[in-house]
């Protein structure tokens, strides 16, 4: 599906209460702009849980299933297999989650589903935090980043750890579909979401998701920071299918130092901290390109 | 293979919510082993995979995983079933409290096993009496025969548009899942006919209906839903009531409602059960009649609802009331006992909260002569000092 192609109405609906310039929003227009109005749509306390889903004015215009932090893998399992059991399997499961419910207390849940292979679409927001909550450190935060639990006083520089590769985490698990996408880059996005759409099986696409406020970006510039994201090589564009990852444009870290310089988060990390951060991203692209080693075609 | 008709035989608590699972004919189970509830599971996936079952059978990577797709299933708009015990149950308590609000008629097993610490597998009420406050209907059950009927009846209860409320059916582990006895199988056409499919009427999700479940409510309209909550609750009272006079109607087994009273009627001093200890009072009553004891036994079965007025019914004419918990809310005393006296307030009469069969010590008939023994030293309210008195504890009581 090209992009020109693609419904203007979205069934995320407009008139949401997310922070201005939130990312996470613009991803749920999208993908929801992909799958239309024949899916079943979870979401865990996170920012979208807040932002689209809290009574009586919710933005969804399709079932729509609130549960907890832990479980959303498991709850859209539930949905897909109730589904399923009714004959209704042409409508997608699908859950939305941040990066701490996926890959922090959900992980337990989503390894669960991908061992499994449920039929299910798990979009993972990522915007690198505990955003909801005012900006904590989560396992995906990034090295050096600040945030109010990694401040960067009396000689603190930030987050002490490097974030988990959970897209890695679901190669591993040998998943049906396994992708990386950006907003930035719409006709991969369109295709990614749509492909999976039709796929049946345990699906999960990992989206890079701007928070301005735990950023420390202006709310104008979210769209060019993702697009700057992929170019720098700071986020990876990729899928995994059948057992072969393909990467989809290959990046050059020309631009990683402007990318870190223009966030608030990374106004405190000292130039050693940026050397290993450049040393991180750069081996992340070598680790990913590794899993190519075990392509089948 | 199971057969269809009605039959008997021997087999323990778990074997029997197995079969009845399969007569209630859920489409989607989930999950999970944990001792003692294990064989329930190992069942129905043997059930499943005879063909006995057609059913979407999940194994969780978790307990806290197989209540939330028991849930959101149930949400979907199907009849579903799971079981659980201890840290199982703990460990779901998220979800679990979730459910009631939600509005789900899930329906699942608690082979109760005692909380850690200290750790064992043995019973105690320790894990479903946390639960109460969690918005699902609590049934205990006394031996195999009542484990089968009652999760029968429980989608029945939990599935009427009066109350649409999760319910758990409670049996103590090993004494009752893992001994065997006689039970009768009712025929799959008369359970049929008992209880219909389950047709969702409330919220389930639609695409052709988008509706949303689970959401967060602010303050301005939370306490309506709760209050809603609590009415469906009461209301299930009278469900439970008439969901058991039918089923007695049909298959002649009466469990007389939310009690049953044992020689009451006459009685001086009551001994008030949970469980499977019924059994064993029952067994004292008799002895104790025998020698023109005047004593009698309260059997609760329904801990939530909880049937205020009924015990008060029960209970206002005799002299003093002993009320046995297989668990203790520390600091506190018993859960029965609080509900029981809660009940009784107004009146002037002693009741004493026996505490016995922590983490599975066995409950004997001695134990409970030792209850009617203090029963009968307790003549004034005013004589009841500390009322929770721990039974066959060393150094505490002989």
């Amino acid at each position: 599906m090209k992009l020109k192609d693609l419904p203007d109405e979205s069934p995320y609906t407009p008139g949401d209460k997310a922070c201005g310039g939130c990312m996470a929003a613009n991803i749920a227009i999208n993908v929801m702009r992909v799958l239309g109005k024949k899916a079943v749509v979870s979401v865990p306390p996170s920012c979208m849980s807040v932002f689209a889903g809290i009574f009586p004015a919710i933005n969804w215009d399709v079932p729509y299933f609130h549960m907890q932090f832990a479980n959303l893998a498991s709850t859209i399992t539930g949905i897909s297999r109730a589904l399923k059991a009714l004959g209704k399997d042409d409508i997608v499961a699908v859950g939305f989650g941040g990066d701490g419910g996926t890959g922090d207390m959900g992980i337990q849940a989503l390894s669960g589903a991908a061992q499994r292979d449920e039929n299910i679409l798990y979009i993972c927001y990522n915007n690198e935090a505990y955003e909801n909550t005012g900006v904590q450190a989560s396992g995906s935060s990034p090295y050096g980043s600040w945030s109010s639990t990694t401040p960067a006083i009396n000689g603190g520089n930030g987050n002490e750890y490097f974030p988990k590769d959970i897209p890695r985490i679901m190669i591993a698990h040998d998943s049906t579909y396994v992708a990386t996408a950006a907003t930035s880059h719409i006709q991969d996005f369109i295709q990614k979401v749509e492909k999976a759409k039709n796929l049946k099986g345990f699906r999960y696409i990992e989206v890079l998701s701007v928070c301005p406020p735990g950023w420390r970006v202006p709310t104008d510039s979210g769209p060019k920071l993702v697009k700057e994201a992929v170019d720098s090589g700071y986020w990876l564009l990729f899928e995994y299918e059948k057992g072969n990852l393909t990467l989809n444009g290959e990046p050059n870290f020309d631009g990683l130092r402007e990318f870190f310089s223009k966030q608030g988060r990374f106004d405190f990390i000292t130039e050693e901290q940026y050397k290993e951060l450049e040393e991180f991203y750069k081996n992340r692209l070598r680790k990913i390109k590794n899993l190519q080693l075990n392509n089948q075609t | 293979m199971i057969p269809k008709e009605r039959y008997q035989d021997v087999m323990t608590a778990n074997q029997a919510v197995a079969i009845a699972a399969v007569r209630a004919k859920p489409k989607v189970i989930a999950a999970y082993p944990v001792t003692p509830q294990t064989s329930i599971v190992e069942h129905l996936a043997c059930f499943v995979a005879h063909g006995d079952l057609e059913s979407e059978y999940v194994r969780a990577e978790s307990e806290h995983s197989a209540m939330s797709i028991v849930a959101a299933a149930q949400g979907t708009g199907v009849r579903t079933f799971t079981a659980t015990a201890s840290q199982g149950l703990a460990y779901m308590h998220e979800v679990v409290s979730a459910c009631g609000g939600m509005r789900l008629p899930i329906c699942m097993f608690v082979a109760n096993r005692t909380l850690m610490s200290p750790g064992g597998i043995w019973p105690e009420l320790s894990d479903s009496m946390p639960e109460r406050d969690a918005a699902w209907i609590q049934i205990y059950v006394e031996d195999n025969q009542e484990a089968f009927d009652m999760i029968l009846q429980a989608y029945k209860i939990a599935e009427d548009s009066r109350v649409l409320l999760p319910i758990m059916i409670c049996g103590d582990g090993y004494i009752l899942t893992h001994s065997s006895e006689r039970v009768e199988i009712l025929g799959e056409k008369e359970i049929d006919d008992f209880l219909p499919p389950y047709k969702p009427e409330h919220a389930y999700l639609d695409v052709d209906r988008p509706m949303a479940q689970g959401l967060i409510v602010p303050p301005e309209f939370h306490m309506e839903a709760k209050w809603q909550m609590h009415q469906s609750m009461l209301r299930a009272l009278d469900v439970i009531q008439e969901v058991n006079d039918e089923f007695a109607e049909k298959f002649s087994r009466n469990y007389e409602g939310p009690i049953e009273k044992y020689r009451v009627d006459d009685a001086e001093k009551v001994l008030v059960t949970i469980g499977s200890t019924t059994g064993t009072a029952r067994e004292v009553v008799d002895e104790l009649r025998k020698k023109g004891e005047k004593v009698g036994l309260v059997k609760l079965r329904v801990f939530r609802p909880f049937p205020k007025k009924k015990i008060k019914e029960a209970l206002k004419h005799v002299q003093s009331i002993g009320v046995f918990d297989r668990s203790i809310s520390y600091g506190s005393a018993g859960q029965c006992f609080l509900e029981i006296r809660n009940a009784m307030y107004g009146t002037q009469m002693p009741i004493l909260n026996f505490i016995a069969g922590l983490g599975g010590r066995d409950v004997q008939d001695k134990d409970i002569k030792f209850m009617f023994d203090k029963l009968k030293e307790t003549e004034i309210l005013e004589e009841v000092i500390d009322p929770v008195v721990f039974v066959n504890t060393r150094g505490v009581t002989s």
